[in-house]
């Protein structure tokens, strides 16, 4: 890669639309549920939930379940290692955009 | 590096922006929505050319009417987007700006005890309002589109105390002048692309 920017390092659990959305979602906004969620990336509950349970399994989210009266409500929080997955990716983007740049 | 590469980075970036509402940029509807106010912005100064005394208020209800058209155009957005982040900072920032009103009632309370004409302190607070927004638009270049308006105020201000024209007609012209200029400026925009390349 003439650039020096390995494309193919980027961390494959926060480069995909859902998860990246969440992430920043998270990032930005601090904790939401899962409503909230849906609500801002427009993404069906089943695929939501399947990408949700991934960032939880590699400890990058944390859920927290309860009961408002009698409904329930999964709020999702960013954990250090989210925050940090998230922000090494954000520093890989803009590495490849450097070289862009610089290539240019 | 592969052009499916930077396709990637580009998809990331657009999810980023999408998400952290980034992208809340004028589009062209904004445009319409600037010449509907700059059309209202006419009626109203004709209104105030035409008629006198407390009548001419009226006039000031053309300019409502649109304007409330474009706000609630904005919360139908937000509620059906679940809300945006950038949108609802703006939102508290111009709330923040509302507690200007503070020292502006004191500074008018002020002129009023020092005698000066309530005009003069009409014209210089629209300035300085104008000019506060124009220091919002130089220290965030993005909203470039807002420079008219701000300029507009400035000018109209100037022209308050005159008596050539009533307060509703400077206002009404205001108005207009700020609206055309601001379609302008986001047609321009437009036009070159600059808009749709950032929301790629």
């Amino acid at each position: 890669m003439a650039s020096g920017v390995d494309f193919n390092s980027l961390d494959t659990i926060v480069h995909g639309p859902v998860r990246l959305g969440i992430l920043t979602l998270l990032q930005v906004d601090g904790p939401l549920d899962f409503t909230a969620l849906k609500k801002r990336l427009h993404v069906p509950d089943g695929a939501l939930g399947a990408h949700l349970q991934r960032l939880q399994d590699e400890g990058y989210i944390s859920v927290k379940r309860e009961f408002i009266g009698r409904r329930p409500r999964s709020t999702y929080r960013l954990l250090p290692a989210g925050r940090a997955a998230f922000a090494r990716h954000l520093k890989n983007l803009k590495a490849v955009i450097d070289a862009v740049e610089a290539a240019s | 590096m592969s052009e499916y590469d930077l396709k990637q980075v580009k998809a990331d970036l657009d999810v980023i922006r999408a998400a952290a509402g980034i992208g809340e940029a004028p589009v062209r509807r904004d445009v319409m929505g600037n010449l509907l106010i700059a059309a209202a912005g006419l009626i109203t100064a004709v209104w105030g050319l035409l008629f006198h005394g407390i009548e001419q208020i009226w006039g000031l209800l053309a300019v409502l009417l649109p304007a409330g058209y474009l706000v609630s155009l904005r919360i139908r957005h937000r509620k059906a987007s679940g809300g945006s982040p950038q949108v609802r900072r703006e939102f508290t920032a111009a709330g923040w700006v509302l507690s200007l009103a503070v020292p502006f009632v004191g500074y008018a309370l002020w002129a009023q005890w020092m005698g000066i004409p309530p005009m003069l302190v009409l014209a210089t607070t629209v300035f300085f309002v104008g000019m506060l927004m124009l220091n919002g638009v130089i220290a965030k270049p993005r909203h470039i589109e807002l420079a008219p308006w701000c300029l507009a105020l400035m000018a109209g201000a100037l022209g308050m105390p005159s008596a050539v024209l009533s307060p509703v007609s400077i206002i009404g012209f205001m108005i207009t002048a700020g609206g055309l200029l601001s379609a302008c400026v986001i047609g321009v925009q437009l036009r070159q692309g600059i808009l749709d390349g950032l929301r790629g």
